[in-house]
C-alpha cells in the first residue's frame, strides 16, 4: 500500500459523481487520495486516535478497505456528501445510540484534524446554511438583497405582501420524503396576499419582494477561483430549477469586481473556502454595469457538476486542497 | 378558527409544494470503488461500465435530477439541485 503522507481525504458517498471529478483531478496532480464514507464505520472503516501525554493533537489511523491513513498526516479534507448513517441491523434505540456516538466520535474526529485544510469545514457549512445568517451577512457586506420577511404571523405576511407586491415565497429547505420516498419540492413562487391564511402560524415562512430580473447568475467560488454562468430560461422563469434543464442557456458572464470582493468577504466571514452563489440579475439603465446583482443565497455545499465549467471547477478544488489559497 | 384546529393543519408553505416530481431511472445499477484511483466505477445491469465522467450527460443526471427512485436503497437523493432537506443530512 502506498504512503499516505499528505493524503487528501475525500469524505463522500460512493454515488457521488462530482467527487469523482475532483478525485480525478487530484490523481492527475499525483496526490494521494483517500475516499472515505463515514457511514462505512464497522468492518469497512476502522479508526483509532489518541490524545494526551506527549500528544497535544489527535494522532492515529483511519483504515478503509483500500487506504490506511495517519490522521496527523492528512493535508486536506474535501467534505462533500457522505452517506446517511446506516446501522440498519440494529434495533431503533441501539441505532440511535450508534448514530449519535459515530457523529460525535468519528465525524467529530475527522472534522478536527490537526494541521488540516477543510474545503469546507462542516461546522462552518452548518452555520452558513441558515438563510437568516446568509442574508444578514450579505446585507452587511453591501450586497443588494431582496426585501425579506421571515414570520409565522399572518398579518405581518399580508402587510408585507401589500407593501412589496409582487412577493415570492421561498422555503428554507427541501421537503422531507413521504410517499414511497418520492420527491416533491417547493419552487420559489409568486404569492398574492389573498393566498395567505392562518396556517402561516404553524411554522416559519420566508417571503421576499420579487426581483424584476432579466436572468440569473450562478457563481461558484473555490479558493481564489471564481466561475460564473448567466442562466437564461426560455420563459424567464421565476425559479430556473423548475423547468426543463435542457432548455436553460448557460453563458459565461463577467462578475463586477465589487461583487467579486464581496464574494470572498462573504466566504471569509463564514470560514468557507467554497460556495455556490445565486444572484438575480436586474437590468440597469445607463449604469457602468449592465446588471444589478441581487444576492439570493449561497449554498456552502452546493452542486456544480452540471455547469459548463465543471472540469475547471474540479481543477480549482484540487488546487485549493493541495496548495491552499490566498485571495 | 381556534388554536387546536390551526395546529392540526399543515404549514402554509407545504401547501405550495409541487406534486411528486417525475421519476427518472438511475443510469447505473451498482457501483464499486477502484482501490488504486479511489474513483467510483458505475455499472449498468449487465455489468457494463457507465460513463459518468467528462462529457457524459449522465453526470448531469447525478447533479440535477429532480426525483430518484425511492426504494430506500439509494443514498441521499439530490432534490432539485441544492435544496436538501435536513432529514437526509447528518
Amino acid at each position: 500500500m502506498r504512503s499516505t503522507k499528505d493524503a487528501i481525504v475525500v469524505i463522500t458517498s460512493p454515488e457521488d459523481v462530482t467527487a469523482n471529478l475532483v478525485i480525478a483531478s487530484l490523481n492527475e496532480r499525483g496526490a494521494c487520495v483517500a475516499r472515505v464514507d463515514p457511514a462505512d464505520v464497522g468492518s469497512g472503516l476502522t479508526f483509532g486516535a489518541r490524545l494526551g501525554g506527549e500528544r497535544a493533537s489527535w494522532s492515529g489511523r483511519l483504515r478503509t478497505t483500500s487506504r490506511d491513513i495517519a490522521l496527523e498526516e492528512v493535508r486536506a479534507v474535501y467534505y462533500r456528501r457522505p452517506s446517511p448513517w446506516r446501522f440498519e441491523t440494529l434495533e431503533a434505540q441501539a441505532r440511535d445510540f450508534a448514530i449519535t456516538e459515530a457523529r460525535h466520535g468519528l465525524h467529530g474526529l475527522i472534522t478536527n484534524l490537526p494541521n488540516c485544510r477543510y474545503v469546507n469545514n462542516p461546522g462552518n457549512i452548518s452555520r452558513s446554511d441558515y438563510k437568516p445568517a446568509q442574508l444578514q451577512i450579505a446585507a452587511q457586506l453591501g450586497f443588494a438583497i431582496p426585501e425579506t420577511l421571515i414570520t409565522n404571523d399572518l398579518e405581518a405576511a399580508k402587510e408585507f405582501a401589500i407593501e412589496h407586491d409582487p412577493i415570492v415565497y421561498k422555503s428554507f429547505r427541501g421537503i422531507p420524503h413521504k410517499i414511497e420516498g418520492k420527491v416533491a419540492t417547493i419552487w420559489t413562487q409568486r404569492v398574492d396576499s389573498g393566498d395567505l391564511d392562518e396556517s402561516i402560524a404553524v411554522t416559519a415562512h420566508m417571503f421576499q419582494a420579487e426581483i424584476p430580473k432579466h436572468s440569473d447568475a450562478r457563481v461558484t467560488v473555490v479558493g481564489s477561483h471564481v466561475f460564473a454562468s448567466q442562466i437564461t430560461s426560455p420563459e424567464g422563469m421565476l425559479d430556473w430549477r423548475s423547468g426543463d434543464w435542457e432548455a436553460l442557456a448557460h453563458t459565461p458572464i463577467r462578475v463586477p469586481s465589487s461583487v467579486v470582493a464581496r464574494l470572498h468577504a462573504y466566504l471569509y466571514s463564514f470560514g468557507l473556502a467554497f460556495g455556490c452563489f445565486d444572484f438575480a440579475l436586474e437590468e440597469t439603465e445607463g449604469g457602468v454595469e449592465p446588471y444589478r446583482w441581487v444576492f439570493i443565497e449561497c449554498n456552502p455545499n452546493g452542486q456544480w457538476g452540471w455547469l459548463p465549467d465543471a472540469e475547471a471547477i474540479a481543477d480549482a478544488f484540487a488546487h485549493t486542497l493541495l496548495e491552499g489559497y490566498t485571495v | 378558527m381556534n388554536k387546536a384546529t390551526t395546529l392540526l393543519r399543515q404549514p402554509w408553505g407545504l401547501g405550495r409544494a409541487t406534486e411528486r416530481l417525475p421519476e427518472a431511472a438511475l443510469p447505473y445499477t451498482t457501483t464499486s470503488l477502484d482501490p488504486a484511483s479511489q474513483l467510483t466505477v458505475f455499472y449498468d445491469g449487465r455489468g457494463g461500465i457507465v460513463d459518468m465522467g467528462k462529457g457524459s450527460t449522465n453526470r448531469a443526471y447525478a447533479t440535477i435530477t429532480k426525483s430518484r427512485p425511492g426504494d430506500g436503497s439509494q443514498n441521499a437523493p439530490n432534490v432539485a439541485d441544492d435544496s436538501n432537506n435536513d432529514v437526509e443530512r447528518d
